[in-house]
């Protein structure tokens, strides 16, 4: 459950200055720092920082590094990498002590409120109807965040729709370049009394031998894969976000799609010689 | 008589998974111009491939194999389709004709592939197709064609950069007897007309009109004789 | 006869099977087109409005994404300095405010930008005037908040600030000069200009003298990274970053997960391009071994036969990726604006397009395509046994 008051303010900062500083007599306040942060200025447990709110470093203060944590990654900003620190709320309205718009920044920019009952929804409805306008809605409910990765789930079935085109095609060609090969072995079938139903059979359960092999094979490459992708991205942007994930319903849908398609052209490859007279087939 | 091609002693191993098998065993021979050569022999006793050495598909494992006194195992690939191309004409058993291309440009292919100028070589083209009688079906693709008229084609691509040596496998191996009665008369002609012939056949009428006659078995000439 | 002529009778000799081939390599050509488009093609954008707005340097406080980060102070006195600099032809006061509209029952959220209306505007007016020289109650508003409201030149519009503990400020009335259009709004986005001052007196504060960002437009003669140099060397304390590092800064991390994608999608793409056309080749060289040997036993060298083969691939993906542009380009129209929808997306930023560059390495990379596929087919034909192949054909 997640309040959006008006009056915006910085909670989670990002951090305008930061330099390590030596330790003072006054016991400097405790920070939380990201790992990101902590290796790229090269900080660890204990360590003492110099934070402001301010460019210029005024109104600088004193932190010590209490500890440094795993950012939960944002879907939304994985391309920059998260150097935040976390402090407590008052630390942070010290830190804004004096900054010209201070009184702007006496806000926060949402209250995160652990429910006993759990009812989010109806407690979000209430609340919206206590205290106009406050925006308090379920974490769980849709927000600007999902739509953008709706978006970017239709872009990737239009590019997954164009592949599996694209792949229906190279099947046909591969099913029609098989069959021609076995023109004269087809024929020499038909010669000796095999029915174009008998012939068109053995072809339905070549095909769907082919085609469950084809995609068992395909989707071992695709969990091969993988690894080898999330691997490239978590490196390339730092982040334990998870990029590509093989599910039971994703290796059910090739399936799905891949073994129908792998038979039917089979079957529309096969068809075409079927057609044709037993003479034309035999003759070289 | 200087000798087109003269083999020296080859043996030609074929490498197989059960072990080597070898097809021709020390044959030494010699064809000149004008020469009209049978070979004979059971199947599987090396007359294909002694052809094949002959024409320069095939080199021999050990021995010699000259063209023009020049030792052919010498040359690199690109000279030996070279020699290929001018000096030795190909006539197989199943024609192996281009489908997609019609009688006459079958015809050409090799010419232009030696360089020759577009007129020219349709003329020689339309001559050769006059040649074998087939002027009338220039336009004609294989698949138009019957298995005599293919053959008689082939003869004529055989033909088109004018080769000394004219090399047949089995020319008539799948015609009827009367069709197989025009390629070798046809086969005779070229020979009058100065080209030295090698055929490899089972048929005893084309053997029958050779000058020479080789007998082969197991992957040696057991037997040479003028007729 | 050509090696070009017996290539293209090859390909047309099995019409089904080469028609499925070009078929194939069109779909595959598209989606690489397409990554191709895709990989450039928010940066060409971004820099199209970037460029749109007129100005090619922006002096900010700090580092964070303008609007983000602490205010410029005295922000008049360093536009006055940045505009004395002889490498800069003109600058502009940018400040931000939040706003809603002040009448009715549903007050309607309304971004409200204030400028200096005497300076180089940030907008493209498409009706009506501008508000310069014509005071502080002046507005143009964008088209979607004209259509939404129904406002046009003439009309009245009231705003009130949203302005954290300063949310008690009364309402300001406001008169609509003009439409206009705002680089970077979004669909959805209702956005207004105004005097400078105006956005200011939106929060009730009339003598602050801050602004988000300053927008400034290099002399031509000088260009965009000396004036960013002028300015940096008269005031260490602001950040200044022009056209050209915002783009490579978006580059980096915005942009750069579209980059990543389209690269990984291109490369898949090519070697399922690359797959199909070798099976092709292969299996027709496969069924015509007995053809080829005939011709390299007639005389044609290896390298003549080989070129055949490359001839031969070069048509069946040159086929494909000549189709592949207008299937390519309809289906960039039709992904971009998949991605357009996007919560948030600039209304002209696009995700997809077009420059001749992508054109040159689309045909390149599709050359290369055409020579891996016919590399093991070629291969067979190279290597081909002349004497071995005429007698298994003889036989079979």
């Amino acid at each position: 459950m997640v309040f959006q008051p008006t009056m915006t303010a910085a909670f989670l900062i990002s951090v305008a200055l930061l330099t390590q500083a030596s330790p003072t007599a006054v016991e400097p306040a405790g920070i939380l720092i990201t790992r990101q942060l902590a290796e790229s200025r090269g900080l660890t447990v204990g360590s003492v920082v110099k934070l402001a709110t301010d460019p210029a470093g005024a109104h600088a203060r004193l932190f010590r590094v209490d500890g440094i944590y795993e950012p939960t990654p944002d879907p939304m900003h994985f391309a920059q990498p998260q150097l935040d620190a976390r402090m407590h709320l008052p630390d942070l309205l010290a830190l804004e002590a004096g900054m010209p718009d201070e009184r702007d920044r006496r806000g926060v920019t949402s209250i995160n409120v652990a429910l006993s009952d759990r009812d989010a929804e109806r407690f979000a409805l209430d609340v919206a109807a206590r205290v106009p306008g406050l925006v308090a809605r379920a974490t769980s409910a849709p927000d600007d965040r999902t739509n953008t990765f709706i978006v970017v789930e239709r872009f990737h079935l239009a590019i997954a729709i164009v592949t599996v085109v694209g792949s229906a095609v190279f099947l046909l060609a591969l099913m029609v370049m098989l069959v021609d090969e076995r023109r004269s072995t087809v024929g020499i079938l038909r010669l000796i009394g095999f029915t174009r139903r008998r012939i068109l059979l053995q072809v339905f359960i070549e095909g769907a031998v082919i085609a469950l092999a084809g995609a068992a094979a395909g989707i071992l490459f695709a969990l091969a894969s993988q690894r080898l992708f999330n691997g490239f991205f978590q490196w390339r942007y730092d982040t334990t976000l998870v990029f590509l994930r093989i599910t039971p319903s994703v290796v059910w849908r090739s399936l799905a799609m891949a073994v129908p398609f792998g038979i039917a052209a089979s079957l529309v490859a096969s068809w075409t010689f079927l057609r044709q007279q037993l003479l034309a087939l035999i003759r070289r | 008589m200087t000798p087109i091609v003269e083999a020296r002693s080859i043996s030609r191993v074929f490498p197989m998974p059960a072990g080597p098998v070898t097809a021709l065993r020390d044959v030494s021979l010699s064809i000149a111009a004008g020469d009209y050569l049978g070979v004979v022999g059971p199947s599987g006793c090396g007359k294909s491939t002694l052809l094949h050495v002959l024409g320069c598909v095939d080199v021999p494992t050990s021995g010699t194999l000259l063209f023009h006194d020049r030792d052919v195992g010498s040359l690199a690939d690109t000279e030996r389709s070279r020699l290929r191309l001018r000096e030795i004409g190909f006539v197989f058993q199943r024609f192996f004709l281009l489908p997609m291309l019609t009688a006459a440009e079958n015809v050409e292919l090799p010419q232009a592939e030696a360089g020759a100028p577009r007129a020219e070589r349709r003329r020689r083209t339309m001559a050769l197709l006059e040649y074998v009688g087939l002027a009338a079906r220039a336009d004609h693709r294989p698949s138009e064609l019957s298995g005599g008229e293919m053959q008689r084609v082939a003869i004529a691509r055989a033909l088109a950069n004018r080769p000394r040596l004219l090399l047949a496998d089995e020319p008539t191996g799948e015609l009827d007897q009367g069709t197989g009665e025009q390629i070798a008369t046809l086969l005779d002609r070229l020979h009058a007309d100065g080209t030295a012939v090698v055929v490899v056949t089972h048929d005893p009428a084309i053997a029958g009109r050779a000058r020479r006659l080789l007998r082969m078995r197991d992957g040696r000439i057991v037997d040479e004789a003028p007729r | 006869m050509r090696a070009l002529r017996l290539a293209w009778l090859t390909v047309v000799r099995q019409p089904a099977r080469s028609c499925l081939g070009i078929l194939g390599v069109a779909a595959v050509g598209a989606l690489l087109f397409d990554m191709l488009l895709l990989s450039r093609g928010l940066i060409l954008s971004f820099r199209d409005l970037l460029d749109r707005a007129g100005f090619d340097v922006r002096v900010v406080a700090s580092d964070t994404l303008p609007f983000n980060g602490p205010r410029l102070e005295d922000a008049t006195a360093l536009a006055r300095l940045i505009a004395s600099l002889p490498e800069v032809e003109a600058v502009q006061q940018v400040r931000v405010a939040d706003a809603e509209t002040a009448s009715g029952d549903f007050r309607r959220r309304i971004e409200f930008v204030g400028a200096d209306p005497q300076a180089r505007p940030m907008w493209t007016i498409v009706a009506g005037q501008d508000i310069a020289g014509r005071g502080e109650a002046a507005l143009v508003i964008n088209r979607h908040l004209a259509q939404t409201l129904r406002l046009s030149p003439g009309s009245s519009m009231s705003l009130t600030g949203r302005c954290g503990e300063a949310q008690g400020a009364p309402p300001l009335a406001f008169t609509v000069a003009g439409i206009a259009e705002f680089p970077f709004d979004t669909a959805t986005a209702d956005t207004v200009a105004g005097a400078l001052s105006a956005a200011g007196r939106l929060c009730g504060r009339t003598t602050e003298d801050t602004a988000d960002l300053l927008v400034v437009r290099s002399r031509p003669d000088a260009g965009a990274d000396a004036a960013a140099a002028a300015i940096r060397r008269a005031r260490r304390d602001v950040h200044v970053v022009t056209s050209d590092d915002l783009v490579q800064q978006f580059n980096r991390t915005q942009f750069s997960y579209f980059r990543q994608i389209s690269v990984v999608l291109a490369t898949v793409t090519l070697f399922f391009g690359v797959l199909l056309i070798a099976v092709l080749l292969t299996v027709s060289v496969n069924q015509h071994l007995g053809e080829i040997a005939t011709l390299r036993a007639i005389g044609l060298t290896r390298r003549r036969v080989v070129s055949g083969i490359v001839w031969e691939s070069a048509m069946l993906v040159g086929a494909g990726g000549i189709l592949a542009l207008p299937l390519g380009t309809a289906l960039s129209v039709w992904l971009d604006r998949i991605l357009r929808s996007m919560p948030g997306v600039p209304a002209d930023l696009h995700f997809f397009v077009f420059e001749p560059r992508a054109l040159v390495i689309h045909a390149l990379l599709l050359a290369m395509a055409a020579i891996a596929a016919a590399a093991y087919p070629v291969r067979i034909v190279a290597a081909l046994p002349i004497a071995a192949t005429l007698r298994r054909e003889a036989v079979s």
